[in-house]
C-alpha cells in the first residue's frame, strides 16, 4: 500500500501496541481481512434482515477490526473478524429489542475454524481474475468506458474527456463512480449500483 | 470496542465515505494533485478510521485492475484503433426515409439493400456501435456483416458474418428477432451476444430472456427458452446448449472494450482469436507450441502484446514475413 499515507512507526499515545506501525496494520487489514468480506456480507445478512443496514454494519465490522489491530495484532484474522461481526449483531438485536434464537449464527456453523489451511494462491488469484471480470462488465457503460480507458490505455483525465467528448470534470467523476462501484461489484456479487449523480 | 456513539457517527455514512475515497482515489491519480490536496487528503484519512477503511478497500481493488493491462507491455499502450472511442466524432444521418436508424459512427459502412432493410459492416479490426431509433443497440465486432429491417409491427435482423452484442429495448408489440441462417433468436427483454463463424453459430445470453428456434418454421416445436448464462452452440447438423453462471461470460465480451479475455486458452485458440482481428495472420508452425495454454487479457489489435508473450513466457522464436507471424521453437 505504497500509496497510504502512513504515519511511520508511532510512539504509544497513538496507540499502535506491540511495535506495528500505522502502515503494518494497514497492510495486515488488506491482507488479511479485507477478503473476508464477501463472507462477513453473508453472516450479517444471516442475521439482519434489513438489507439497508448490511454495508454500514460491514464498515462498522471493519473499523473496529483495524482499530483493535491497532492495540493488539490477533493471532488469526478470521474468528477475529467474525467474533466482532457476532458482538455487533447481538448489541443490534438488543438495541433493538428483537428476539430472536437464531439471529446470530454459531460461528463453527457457519463454517469459521481458526485452522484453515491457506489457499492455493495462484487459485485465489484467478478467482479474483474472474470477480474483476465479472465487476467490470457490470459497470454502467460509461463509467466502465472510463475505467478501461484509464487502467488499460492509461489515459489521462484530459485524454479520456476529448475521447469520450466529455467534460474533464465529467469524466473525473465517471472515474469514482467507476472505481466506488467497481469496489462493492469486486466484494459483493449482488451488489447494486449506487447513486451515479 | 468502540463506544456506540462513535458508530452512529459512521452508520448513515458509509456510502458517503466511500464515494469520497473513490474521489481522492481518482484525483491522486491526476495532474492535479497538489501538496495543498495532500493536506487535506491526510487530514480526511486522519478525521475517522472509517475513512481508512473505505480508501484501503477502494484502493485494494483499483490496484486489482491493473491486472487488466498486466499483459500489454510496459507503459501505457497507444489507444489501438479508433473503434468505438469516435463515436462522438461524427454523426451520420442516414437518408431522412430511413431516419429510424442512425449510425453514430465513421467507421462503419451502410448501404441500402431494398427499400427498407439497411446493411452494416465493419472490417477486420473494427467495432462499431449502432443505435436504433426504438433505443436498441447492436454492436459490431471486427469483420461483421448484419442487416436491419424495421417494418410495421416486426423488428427484424440478420446476421450474415461475425459477432454482434445486442442489447434490446423489448416491445411485446414489435418482437425483434436475429436471424443467423437457418436459426433464429427472438427477444423477450434481452441482452444478448451472437456470433457466427463459418460452420457454426453461438448464442449467449446475457442478460432477461429471449426464445431461440432451431428452425425457422413458426411450427416447429424446437423451441427454448434463453437464460442468463445460456449459450446455444449450433452447427448445420446439430444444436447444443450450455449453462453456465451468468458472471462467466462476461469475458466473452471484452472485445467491447478493444480486449481479448484468455482463460487456460491454448496458444492455437488465442492464434485464431487474434486473427479474427487483425490482417497479419499469426501461425503457430511448431506443433507443441499449439498446445501451451496461457491466461490473461490483452488487446485484440497489438500483435505486439501477443508477440512479446511468446518470447518472454514461452521462449518461442518469432519471424514476421509478408501479412503473418510465425511462432516456432
Amino acid at each position: 500500500m505504497a500509496e497510504t499515507p502512513e504515519n511511520g512507526r508511532e510512539s504509544d499515545d497513538q496507540g499502535y501496541g506491540a511495535g506495528m506501525t500505522a502502515s503494518e496494520v494497514n497492510a495486515w487489514f488488506v491482507r488479511e481481512v479485507l477478503p473476508l468480506e464477501a463472507a462477513l456480507q453473508r453472516y450479517l445478512r444471516n442475521g439482519w434482515r434489513n438489507e439497508t443496514d448490511i454495508d454500514d454494519m460491514c464498515q462498522d465490522v471493519f473499523v473496529r477490526a483495524i482499530e483493535g489491530a491497532k492495540k493488539e495484532m490477533p493471532r488469526a484474522a478470521k474468528p477475529f473478524v467474525f467474533s466482532i461481526a457476532r458482538n455487533l449483531l447481538i448489541d443490534r438485536l438488543r438495541r433493538n429489542q428483537i428476539v430472536s434464537i437464531d439471529a446470530v449464527a454459531d460461528l463453527e456453523a457457519f463454517g469459521i475454524s481458526s485452522d484453515e489451511p491457506q489457499q492455493d494462491r495462484s487459485l485465489i488469484a484467478r478467482q479474483d481474475w474472474k470477480r474483476l471480470q465479472a465487476a467490470l462488465s457490470r459497470l454502467p457503460e460509461r463509467w466502465r468506458d472510463a475505467v478501461v480507458m484509464r487502467k488499460v490505455e492509461g489515459l489521462s483525465r484530459k485524454e479520456i474527456a476529448q475521447r469520450m467528448g466529455l467534460a474533464e470534470p465529467t469524466v473525473a467523476q465517471h472515474l469514482a463512480n467507476g472505481i466506488a462501484a467497481l469496489t462493492d461489484f469486486f466484494n459483493d456479487d449482488t451488489a447494486e449500483v449506487r447513486g451515479g449523480q | 470496542m468502540s463506544n456506540p456513539n462513535e458508530e452512529l457517527r459512521w452508520d448513515k455514512n458509509s456510502r458517503e465515505i466511500q464515494a469520497r475515497a473513490a474521489v481522492w482515489i481518482e484525483e491522486r491519480e491526476s495532474d492535479d494533485w497538489s501538496d495543498v490536496r495532500q493536506k487535506e487528503f491526510d487530514a480526511w484519512i486522519v478525521a475517522s478510521p472509517a475513512h481508512l477503511v473505505a480508501l484501503l478497500r477502494a484502493e485494494t481493488v483499483w490496484k486489482h485492475a491493473d491486472r487488466l493491462r498486466a499483459l500489454s507491455g510496459s507503459g501505457p499502450m497507444k489507444p489501438s484503433r479508433a473503434g468505438a472511442s469516435k463515436r462522438s466524432a461524427t454523426f451520420l444521418k442516414i437518408a431522412a426515409a430511413f431516419a429510424f436508424v442512425s449510425l453514430a459512427s465513421a467507421g462503419a459502412v451502410a448501404f441500402f439493400q431494398g427499400p427498407k432493410t439497411q446493411i452494416y459492416s465493419t472490417t477486420i479490426g473494427g467495432r462499431e456501435m449502432l443505435t436504433l431509433d426504438d433505443g436498441s443497440k447492436i454492436e459490431l465486432n471486427t469483420n461483421t456483416t448484419v442487416r436491419v429491417a424495421y417494418e410495421g409491427g416486426q423488428r427484424n435482423v440478420w446476421l450474415d458474418k461475425g459477432e454482434a452484442y445486442f442489447n434490446v429495448v423489448h416491445d411485446v408489440a414489435r418482437p425483434f428477432t436475429v436471424t443467423l441462417g437457418s436459426r433464429r433468436v427472438t427477444d423477450l427483454g434481452t441482452k444478448f451476444l451472437v456470433r457466427r463463424d463459418q460452420d457454426h453459430i453461438q448464442v449467449a445470453l446475457i442478460e432477461g430472456k429471449a426464445r431461440f428456434d432451431a428452425a425457422l418454421d413458426p411450427n416447429s416445436s424446437q423451441q427454448t427458452i434463453l437464460r442468463p448464462g445460456d449459450t446455444v452452440t449450433a452447427t448445420a447438423e446439430s444444436v447444443s446448449f450450455k449453462r453456465e453462471p451468468s458472471q462467466s461470460l462476461s469475458s466473452q465480451l471484452s472485445w467491447r472494450h478493444g480486449m481479448l479475455v484468455f482463460d487456460h486458452t491454448t496458444l492455437a485458440a488465442v492464434a485464431d482469436e487474434y486473427n479474427r482481428y487483425n490482417h497479419t495472420k499469426i501461425v503457430i508452425a511448431d506443433t507443441q507450441a499449439r498446445h501451451l495454454t496461457i491466461s490473461g487479457t490483452l488487446p485484440a489489435t497489438d500483435l505486439g502484446a501477443f508477440t512479446r508473450l511468446a518470447t518472454k513466457f514461452f521462449n518461442l522464436r518469432v519471424q514476421r514475413r509478408e501479412g503473418e507471424i510465425v511462432i516456432a521453437h
